[in-house]
């Protein structure tokens, strides 16, 4: 489907179609918010900055930072149950150096009573996401709460709290196994290296468990995987509860998607109640962002030729002949009309309509 | 093909028999010359040769799928990329020096010269120490005994650079070595290979 668009543009109408299908309604948000929101919820934009400036009035605004804030924001206490999705820009400030980036994203929200089908659709639907990038692509499940479950079993301070949640983000056994003494140090290095697929993870997870709400978040994670594998079968599901889960944010399962050719992860998301409740929210929320940025330099367009036909027409052409001539040759794909042939233009073949309607094959010089 | 981004020089060369023993080699490199790329298609592995302090960005970005890098480095990078491995070698120490005898003047802010301005920065914030940094690229002992600075954040490894110029060590900020990093993309396509790599190192070191 859209074969002749941009990587980035195809994905994007091709999720639309899918987020609609799902039930989910199309979200729009300001480009400008109050900033003050934004700083109270700082800990939630991960450290990168906020592009401020001054309205007429000398109000402090910020460039929409993030989306799922502003959804978040915008719903009633009262709502029960919403499924959004929304294709926007956003504008952060890199940490590094501090240049102003546009992110293009799109990405699902489900907000009111998450339940287990809740997160398992969201989960679906992340895969199927990943499905419409194309390629090789792997979806990885985590939760967070399975990592609490495990720091509240050690007994772990606050300090090493954030010590381990570093050092399983990078993955590094050896950081974790010295941050706790006896057999915990030894269980934090299990956390990083449970990552693989489905079933063999969770059976080393289900040895693990130091808690009846970690065998549960076990459970409900195996609930995730059977409903992907049940509707998505060729995706390439792994469970990873090593991913990286910032905790003020997600309390709940955790999701990354990948594709290959791309350096980070394309698709993030989660469950984020602590989110919701700072916000005074009553709801549980779940959802995920797609980066639409790099998917066009992971999947570039190669194309033998700029155009299947050039279409040459005299500037004096009456132009409902050279309309005709265009609709024609559509059928053998790009077809580019012009008075003459463009520099370093490549052409599958060359032709020239001429005043009366005729086409005639050219030798692709200028008319 | 797993990319791999080698440091240049001695590191380098270590890593590379590490990478060798493990069924890895690449004759090519061996014959030395001045390319930067390096390819044995037969064992699927290409090596990138590239500045130490480059080796992180090469592995964050996806130019390469792993790598091997001071801990230092990481540091001061903050690069977004898995550690899987320490790897023992390289070990040294970041640390704060000072002239033989320097007393602090704790009403100043404290001038510290250094390669590593994340590290500092970061070591003198969790002591909510107020410091103006200098910037410098080399000869960073030079900075205290021309009075350009208070004190430095630098490499230590064995200390005598410090000693021949009249500098000692007041505070240690974090202990360093060559960790085995990947891209956190890569390992998710190449997890058996890597991880195949990662067991092999372990056995070896």
């Amino acid at each position: 489907m859209y074969t002749e668009l941009p990587k980035d543009e195809a994905v994007t109408l091709a999720l639309q179609e899918l987020f609609e299908h799902s039930g989910y309604v199309r979200y729009r948000m300001s480009s400008f918010e109050s900033y003050d929101y934004y700083l109270a919820n700082k800990s939630f934009l991960k450290g990168e900055g906020l592009v401020t400036f001054n309205d007429a009035f000398g109000r402090l605004l910020a460039l929409k930072p993030d989306v799922t804030m502003s959804i978040v924001k915008n719903t009633k206490p009262e709502t029960v149950s919403q499924k959004l999705y929304y294709v926007e820009s956003v504008f952060r400030a890199r940490r590094e150096g501090g240049e102003v980036r546009e992110i293009r994203q799109m990405g699902v929200e489900s907000i009111g009573t998450i339940d287990a089908y809740a997160e398992a659709e969201v989960a679906v639907l992340a895969a199927k996401s990943l499905a419409a990038v194309g390629g090789e692509t792997v979806l990885s499940i985590g939760d967070a709460s399975f990592v609490a479950g495990l720091y509240d079993a050690l007994g772990l301070s606050d300090a090493v709290r954030a010590k381990a949640n570093e050092a399983l983000g990078a993955k590094s056994a050896e950081t974790l196994r010295t941050l706790a003494e006896n057999g915990a140090g030894e269980a934090l290095a299990q956390l990083a290296a449970l990552c693989g697929k489905p079933d063999v993870t969770l059976e080393r997870a289900r040895a693990l468990c130091r808690s009846r709400q970690m065998e549960d978040v076990v459970a409900r994670i195996q609930g995730v995987c059977e409903a992907l594998a049940a509707v998505c079968p060729d995706a390439n599901v792994r469970v990873d509860f090593s991913l990286e889960s910032d905790m003020d944010y997600y309390n709940g399962l955790v999701l990354q998607g990948f594709v290959r050719g791309v350096p980070q992860a394309v698709l993030t998301g989660g469950r984020y109640d602590p989110l919701m409740r700072k916000c005074e929210k009553p709801q549980s929320a779940v959802g995920f962002a797609l980066v639409l940025d790099g998917l066009s330099r992971a999947f570039p367009k190669k194309r033998e030729f700029d155009a299947d036909v050039l279409l040459l027409y005299a500037p004096d052409t009456p132009p409902a002949a050279v309309a005709r001539a265009a609709e024609n040759l559509a059928a053998e794909g790009v077809v580019r009309a012009e008075t003459r042939v463009p520099p370093g233009f490549r052409a599958g073949r060359t032709v020239t309509v001429l005043a009366d309607g005729t086409i005639t094959e050219t030798e692709g010089s200028p008319c | 093909m797993l990319n791999i981004a080698l440091p240049k020089g001695r590191l380098g060369d270590k890593v590379y028999q590490l990478f060798s023993q493990l069924g890895c080699g690449c004759p090519e490199l061996e014959q030395g010359g001045r390319k930067l790329v390096f390819e044995n298609p037969e064992e699927g592995v290409r090596y990138l040769l590239v500045k130490p302090g480059d080796v992180a960005i090469y592995v964050e970005h996806g130019a390469a799928d792993v790598g091997v890098v001071g801990k230092d480095v990481l540091l001061e990078t903050r690069a977004d990329v898995y550690e899987l491995l320490d790897l023992g070698f390289g070990a040294c120490r970041l640390a704060v020096a000072a002239k033989k005898g320097w007393q602090e003047d704790l009403s100043l802010p404290l001038r510290v010269a250094t390669k590593y301005p994340n590290v500092a920065k970061a070591y003198y914030d969790s002591l909510s120490r107020r410091i103006e940094l200098i910037k410098l690229n080399g000869s960073i002992e030079l900075a205290p005994i021309l009075g350009l600075s208070d004190v430095i954040v630098d490499i230590v490894e064995t200390g005598t650079t410090l000693k021949e110029n009249g500098l000692e060590v007041i505070a240690t900020v974090a202990g360093s070595s060559a960790r085995f990093i990947a891209n956190k993309a890569s390992y998710q396509f190449e997890k058996d290979t890597i991880d195949r790599i990662c067991a092999g190192m372990r056995e070896r070191i």
